[in-house]
């Protein structure tokens, strides 16, 4: 017999041995589940043996090498919400895992049914406590848990066969095979709570639910306890098929991003800038596990990769890594990029010659030319009032991102114009006709057009069959360009100047203009809506008034628009996220850490910008992350505010926290807000604002909800120039107080110096003793006047606004009174009956108010406050914001998360839907069939009331989740 | 669940009262109640004949959920108001129907060899496939018309508005009509039925129109629900799905609403008899609720159902399975009986236990015990039922074909990732499979030819053929 045929042998008697024990050992088992491919569904795991299915709660991802299921520490597995019908074992128990602990919890589970609840101890569970194996049970003799904790830490990430055994009378505790902890501390039959969870990768009772993280290859249960050689046999048997850990690299500082930005459909490209120069490493994974990897040896600290050939509607992870000198790797955690989230309009090739080569052929290509050249406008709708051949229609959709629309009053020329339009492959896709009578009104609603033209008019001077403000009204405001005439390019100009002039006179006097400008046009550049607010800030503007001075939205409103982003990129519903921002005739909207950039008017999509750093929630104990002007969006990220250009959406300046090289310790940027030329900002500790990915409400008081950030510093910079104007050095500074109005930046800051010693800036109540009330001057920097008060009844939250000269603290305390103190600003003579008027200094309390709240329930207690003139709305009530007196307790009803926001003839806010209530006329809205967020998600400006999607992750069924935009009936 | 309405269901999910048996499959899923069946076979082995494939492919209006609930820990939601990821096809008169969101046109093409008989345009994206009635072709656009083409030719015989006003806004990132035809059209007793609208704030319109003439027979206005998803027609009642919320009933007669069903959402939706079948609610349910009821009777996890006589056929993401239907209702019904019992008793025992300790006389110490035994008992009898609960399915199968699914004469057909397959009804055994261009999102079978649709624009014929697969026709 030669060796090699032993060995066959051996191997052959080897794995029969263990088939068979297999076998016997899994008659023994009362259920066993193996989580593999064969075994997992989307949502189940299929019992190996016994009938009961886990059902899967969180994510489904598997893992490899050997095939296991991943917990993510948000995911478990479910086999029964009452452990009563699963028939667990009651005299004897054996219960074992293959598992492995990527992070060890105080109280962590693999497999178990327990309640331990104060004195009421009951159930079992293997599991692990720290980094220690435990096992967990209650007898009926003793009627308290006795958690049997092994002494030695197992190593997280490294696969253990884990087993424990119960025979009535001793508990044991077996490690990969070993006997390592034995008690006798428990006698009997087993003690089962009247009902509680049987759940896999969790140690979960009726006040304590801690998810694992880490990865299950196996878990069986029996009723009957194997023995120690039965254990090691167990663990022998698969030993072998679990690898060692692979050493990991050392994570990687990053200063600054990644941000992804689209470069047309499946190629995107990413920025980042890390602490340390080394070589860009960017590993990127689809989800059928396979690896790209971009390398560029050149050592950097700012690092850029270009990816392409991404698939459509996929999730992608990708890896940030760099290499030192000295060859060592470090890298950042997966990040996701999910390509679903692209939405640019259909891209056209030519691929057809459609139109001979003539006249028309200049006349029209100069024509969009100088278009695109002067009017730098690509994206949005554009309006063709009437059209012979359809050629400037295609070429303005070969040449720009607009969609275009053609309006013609000819049947006949229809027909035609769709059929041209089809052959250039643009019909549908980026061009429609329709057919509309001559005279009538157009049947568009208003706003909508970046540009209006007119082809006819181009060819033959024929003036368009719409009147003048007919057509104006249609016409975006903030930009909307109107250009109809003819061209010196093209030959003989044949449209009537007197004719064009009156045409437009009918639009109004200054609205449209003639211009002889390389040919005959009449033209308009239509300027911003008068009356019409911005929300340019969390709530509304620095004053954190809520109210966005829009004169505008009031009375009936129609759905203006309606489109993306949807619920699928929109972080949940619930943690109180940063509200959407809207000036300049654009509107911006903060996804689960991705911005967009929309036209107000008509929803085109004019950039989106990848950011997974990017988050920041419960905004009720912090200020937003972003603030809009005119020109541009300010995101803070990191160390950094990053100037993004309004309309494209590029990084095109970037400020970052002046603290962070003289200090050891690093700092984010935390506060922001622009008034004129200046951005202010405020230094935080890295890592202190809350993510809200938990699907958390923080709706309740417990200092995880209610501990509020506060700042180390102020500062500002000239937002062009980038030169830093001042810095204010503070104890704490509490970030939702920070107000500015009229040149002066008010805040609340703590004196309490043992803030300095606390790890993060989420500091709760109690350490924020010692209170004053700031004025700081905004061009200077320099205090003002500051005042000591006490704010401790400001519990639950903290906000402070600024309107008229006043300010309004709010809060509530911990048993849901409102607490509102008034203050003044300036100095000033109250009148009064005296003869002799007392004179008020800024910072002399004017009012104070106290009640219970009204509303009850879903954040009643946490409503911020709104101010329209000199009116004060907060909870119920309207208060005279100068006397503190109550004008009236019944503001809407508002079912719901959420609060409210303001132009100055509306308040806005959730009952069930969104909903409007109209100052003037005193009448209440819902618009059915959808909601907003749990905060701030309905901001009335630009004439607008805009509605971004914000209740993602409702499962409720509110039949549409969409970004909406409404206008008053009858806008022009 | 009560015990009437369940002897009700076992009678009335026996029957089966569509079943299209001809060689056309004139609408959306065979017949005006969305089953997916045809009496028509399918040859055992199929071959790609044609395939159409559109220059751009189908833009549909919605993205999908939220990636998660977090409030409710409910992950891996299911897209509840999405309709319209593939061009649906209709057939009649051998010939192939369907709208494109693409290029805002209808199309014909033969059926036989995919030439393109006629197209004709609308104003706008065409959402949802066209139905086919005696010679009439009509389909609903986003511009917020219905067309009626005379089906050989394409001739335009009349176009009806059912919103009051031509009002056009940006929608879904086109310029559509304030009141978008979201519904399809079904056709029942020569009367076609549609709903015009999105938004309740604006009026949504429900409304019967004249086949021959187009003209407005009734309309109703809802102000708390879209209408979104194929509309269902049964003698006496429309079922309009409602994008994520649940469909509305009405009386087919008066348009007047009879109510609104309960159950999580979806627009995906077939009746079988009086009951109506919906989903995928959250995470993939399909809830069965009775016409005179608002009441969930039973819900099953899956995508999709097939309702034949006595059988169930479920098509979940990762499987096929026929049920038993009649017994496993028993079975359903037994065990709530019994859970409801148990409930009960757990609700007697959490009284007890939040009296003192200290102050329970004996007779209370003996119901605790007792109650303790009962619970445990039922519990062991309700195990007992839960395991022989899979002994209703007559078959499952593990499969990876979870976008569409019909039944051909014999046979389950399914639509999967760039592959679709047919199964033997009677085994669950897999009999042919091919591959597609894209998700397989639409399937149609008709006069012995199988039409898939994909995500990415194409329409394939599949039939039986001598002779080598003929040439793409290519748009």
């Amino acid at each position: 017999m030669n060796s090699s045929f032993l060995t066959c042998i051996i191997c052959f008697n080897t794995l029969a041995m263990s088939l068979c024990l297999e076998a016997q050992n899994q008659s023994e088992f009362k259920s066993r589940w193996i989580f593999d491919a064969g075994h997992l569904s989307r949502s189940t795991v299929k019992p190996v043996k016994g009938w009961l299915p886990g059902k899967i709660e969180g994510t489904t991802v598997l893992g490899k090498n050997p095939e296991h299921f991943i917990f993510d520490g948000k995911t478990t597995i479910m086999l029964a919400d009452d452990h009563n019908q699963a028939g667990l074992p009651v005299d004897n128990l054996y219960v074992e895992a293959w598992a492995r602990v990527d992070q060890p919890l105080t109280y962590g589970g693999l497999l178990g049914a327990i309640h331990d609840n104060g004195d009421d101890e009951s159930g079992w569970l293997l599991g692990y406590q720290d980094s220690a194996f435990s096992f967990a049970l209650a007898s009926q003799a003793t009627g308290r848990l006795t958690y049997l904790k092994v002494n030695e830490n197992f190593e997280p990430e490294r696969w253990y066969h884990v087993a424990a055994t119960y025979n009535g009378e001793v508990m044991e505790v077996y490690v990969n095979g070993e006997l390592k902890a034995q008690s006798k501390e428990q006698s009997g039959p087993i003690l089962y709570p009247t009902r509680t969870w049987y759940e896999i990768g969790a140690y979960h009772d009726s006040n304590e639910y801690f998810k694992m993280t880490g990865g299950l290859q196996e878990v069986a249960i029996g009723d009957k306890p194997l023995t120690a050689s039965e254990i090691r046999e167990r663990f022998l048997l698969k030993a072998d098929l679990f690898p060692e850990p692979e050493p990991k690299p050392e994570p990687l500082e990053l200063r600054a991003g990644p941000f992804a930005t689209w470069e047309g459909e499946g190629r995107v490209r990413f920025r980042w800038e890390t602490k340390d120069a080394g070589a860009t490493i960017l590993t990127m994974e689809n989800e059928r596990g396979h690896r790209q990897v971009y390398l560029d040896e050149t050592s950097t600290q700012f690092h850029e990769v270009l990816v392409g050939d991404l698939e459509k509607d996929s999730e992608y992870h990708y890896t940030l890594s760099s290499k030192s000198e000295d060859g060592s790797v470090t890298s950042t955690s997966p990040y996701l990029f999910d390509t679903t989230f692209y939405y640019e309009p259909v891209q056209l090739e030519r691929r057809l010659q459609t139109f001979p080569t003539d006249n028309r052929t200049t006349l029209v290509e100069t024509f969009v030319d100088q278009f695109i050249h002067e009017q730098g406008v690509t994206q949005g709708y554009c309006l063709i009032l009437g059209a012979e051949d359809g050629r400037l229609a295609t070429e303005l959709a070969y040449r720009t991102d607009m969609q275009v629309m053609i309006a013609e009053s000819d049947p006949v020329k229809v027909g035609e114009l769709r059929k041209n339009l089809d052959r250039a492959q643009v019909y549908g896709a980026r061009v429609s006709v329709h057919h509309v009578k001559k005279g009538d009104s157009l049947p568009y609603g208003p706003y909508f057009a970046n540009f209006i033209t007119s082809e006819s008019t181009l060819y033959h001077g024929s003036l368009p069959d719409w009147s003048a403000s007919e057509v104006y009204r249609v016409l975006r405001p903030c930009g909307g360009v109107l250009k109809i005439g003819q061209s010196n390019s093209g030959g003989s100009i044949k449209v009537n100047a007197a004719m064009l002039a009156e045409w437009g006179r009918e639009a109004g006097p200054s609205n449209l203009r003639l211009s002889e400008q390389k040919g005959l046009w009449i033209q308009a550049l239509r300027p911003a809506l008068e009356g019409a607010g911005e929300w340019s800030h969390q709530y509304g503007g620095a004053d954190n008034s809520s109210c966005s001075q829009d004169e505008i939205v009031q009375g009936d409103l129609r759905v203006l628009w309606w489109g993306e982003p949807g619920p699928r990129p929109m972080p949940d519903r619930g943690p109180r996220n940063p509200a959407p921002l809207s000036v300049n005739g654009r509107l911006f909207v903060q996804g689960d850490r991705i911005l967009f950039g929309l036209d107000a008017y008509n929803g085109s999509m004019l950039w989106t910008l990848f950011n997974p750093e990017m988050r920041r929630a419960n905004l009720i104990r912090d200020s937003s992350n972003m603030v809009a002007s005119n020109d541009h969006l300010y995101l803070a990220e990191a160390g950094y505010c990053w100037a993004i250009d309004a309309q494209h959406g590029t990084l095109t300046r970037s400020f970052r926290v002046p603290l962070t090289e003289e200090l050891d310790r690093e700092y984010d940027w935390s506060y922001l807000a622009v008034v004129g030329d200046i951005l202010i900002g405020s230094a935080v500790r890295s890592d202190s604002r809350y993510l809200g990915d938990d699907g958390e409400w923080y709706e309740n008081f417990s200092d995880q909800e209610t501990s509020k950030i506060v700042s180390e510093s102020l500062f500002a910079f000239d937002r062009y120039t980038g030169q830093k104007l001042w810095e204010y050095d503070s104890n704490a500074i509490i970030n939702s107080t920070i107000t500015i109005g009229d040149g002066v930046i008010y805040l609340i800051e703590s004196g309490n110096e043992k803030i300095a010693s606390q790890l993060n800036a989420r500091i709760p109540n109690e350490l924020l003793t010692d209170t004053r009330l700031v004025a700081i001057d905004l061009e200077e920097g320099t205090r003002v006047w500051d005042k000591p008060q006490d704010f401790s009844n400001c519990q639950y939250m903290i906000y402070m606004s600024y309107a008229n000269g006043k300010l309004a603290v709010t809060g509530t305390d911990k048993d849901k009174n409102y607490h509102i103190y008034a203050f003044n600003t300036l100095f000033s003579n109250p009148e009064s009956g005296d003869s002799q008027p007392t004179l008020q200094i800024p910072g002399t309390m004017l009012w104070e108010e106290k009640h219970k709240e009204d509303k009850g329930h879903h954040s009643g207690h946490l409503q911020h406050p709104v101010i329209i003139g000199d009116t004060f709305y907060s909870d119920q009530r309207a208060l005279d914001l100068n006397t503190g007196e109550i004008l009236r307790k019944d503001l809407p009803k508002r079912r719901g998360c959420g609060t409210m926001s303001a132009g100055l003839n509306s308040i806005f806010f959730r009952h069930y839907f969104h909903s409007m209530w109209d100052l003037k006329s005193d009448k209440r809205t819902q618009f059915e069939g959808i909601r907003p967020g749990c905060w701030l998600g309905l901001i009335p400006a630009n004439g607008l009331l805009l509605a971004p999607e914000s209740s993602a992750g409702c499962s409720c069924t509110h039949s549409i989740q969409t970004t909406v935009s409404y206008a008053p009936v009858g806008a022009r | 669940m009560n015990n009437r309405l369940f002897k009700k269901g076992l009678l009335v999910l026996l029957t089966m009262p569509w079943l299209v048996t001809g060689a056309d499959w004139p609408t959306y899923m065979a017949d005006p109640s969305r089953s997916g069946v045809t009496t028509d076979s399918l040859p055992p082995i199929l071959t790609t004949t044609w395939t159409f494939r559109s220059l751009y492919p189908p833009r549909p209006a919605w993205q999908g959920e939220a990636k998660w609930d977090g409030y409710n820990k409910v992950y891996d939601m299911k897209a509840r108001q999405i309709f319209d990821r593939a061009f649906h096809v209709a057939i009649g008169e051998d010939l192939v129907f369907f709208g494109s969101s693409a290029d805002d046109k209808i199309y014909a093409l033969e059926a036989a060899t995919g030439r393109e008989v006629w197209s004709q345009y609308t104003e706008g994206p065409v959402r949802l496939a066209p139905t086919y009635h005696k010679g009439k072709l009509l389909t609903g656009s986003d511009d917020g018309w219905v067309y009626c083409h005379r089906a050989s030719d394409g001739e335009l015989l009349w176009r009806t508005r059912p919103a009051p006003e031509d009002v056009r806004v940006p929608g879904n990132g086109r310029m559509i009509s304030l009141w978008p035809i979201r519904t399809g059209v079904v056709i029942y007793d020569d009367k076609a039925y549609c709903g015009a609208g999105m938004f309740p704030s604006e009026t949504v319109y429900l409304a019967s129109l004249d086949l021959e003439t187009g003209k407005v027979i009734w309309q109703s206005g809802q102000t708390d629900l879209p209408a979104q998803g194929y509309v269902l027609a049964s003698n006496e009642h429309l079922y309009f799905p409602a994008g994520r919320n649940n469909p509305v009933v009405l009386n087919r007669a008066d348009g007047k609403r009879v109510r609104v069903v309960e159950g999580s959402g979806g627009t995906y939706a077939l009746l079988t008899g009086d009951f109506l079948i919906f989903g995928p609610g959250k995470t993939g349910q399909l809830g069965v609720v009775e016409s005179e009821s608002s009441d969930q009777l039973a819900s099953f996890e899956g995508n999709h159902m097939i309702v034949t006589q006595g059988k169930s056929y479920l098509h979940s993401d990762t499987g096929l399975s026929a049920l038993d239907r009649t017994r496993y209702l028993q079975i359903i019904r037994d065990r709530k009986a019994l859970q409801d019992k148990q409930g009960a008793a757990h609700k007697r025992l959490n009284e007890l236990k939040k009296k003192d300790p200290t102050t329970l006389e004996a007779s209370d110490q003996t119901t605790l015990r007792a109650l303790q035994k009962v619970i445990l008992d039922l519990g062991t009898q309700i195990d007992l039922l839960t395991t022989t609960l899979p002994d209703c399915f007559l078959w499952k199968i593990n499969c990876d074909f979870p976008y569409s699914m019909i039944m051909a004469g014999d046979h389950i057909v399914l639509g999967g990732d760039h592959k679709v397959a047919a199964f033997e009804a009677r085994t669950g055994q897999k009999t042919w499979e091919d591959k597609v261009d894209g998700n397989a999102y639409g399937l149609a079978a008709s006069n012995g030819r199988l039409y898939v649709s994909t995500d990415k624009g194409f329409v394939h014929c599949f039939a039986q053929s001598d002779k080598p697969v003929s040439q793409a026709s290519v748009q």
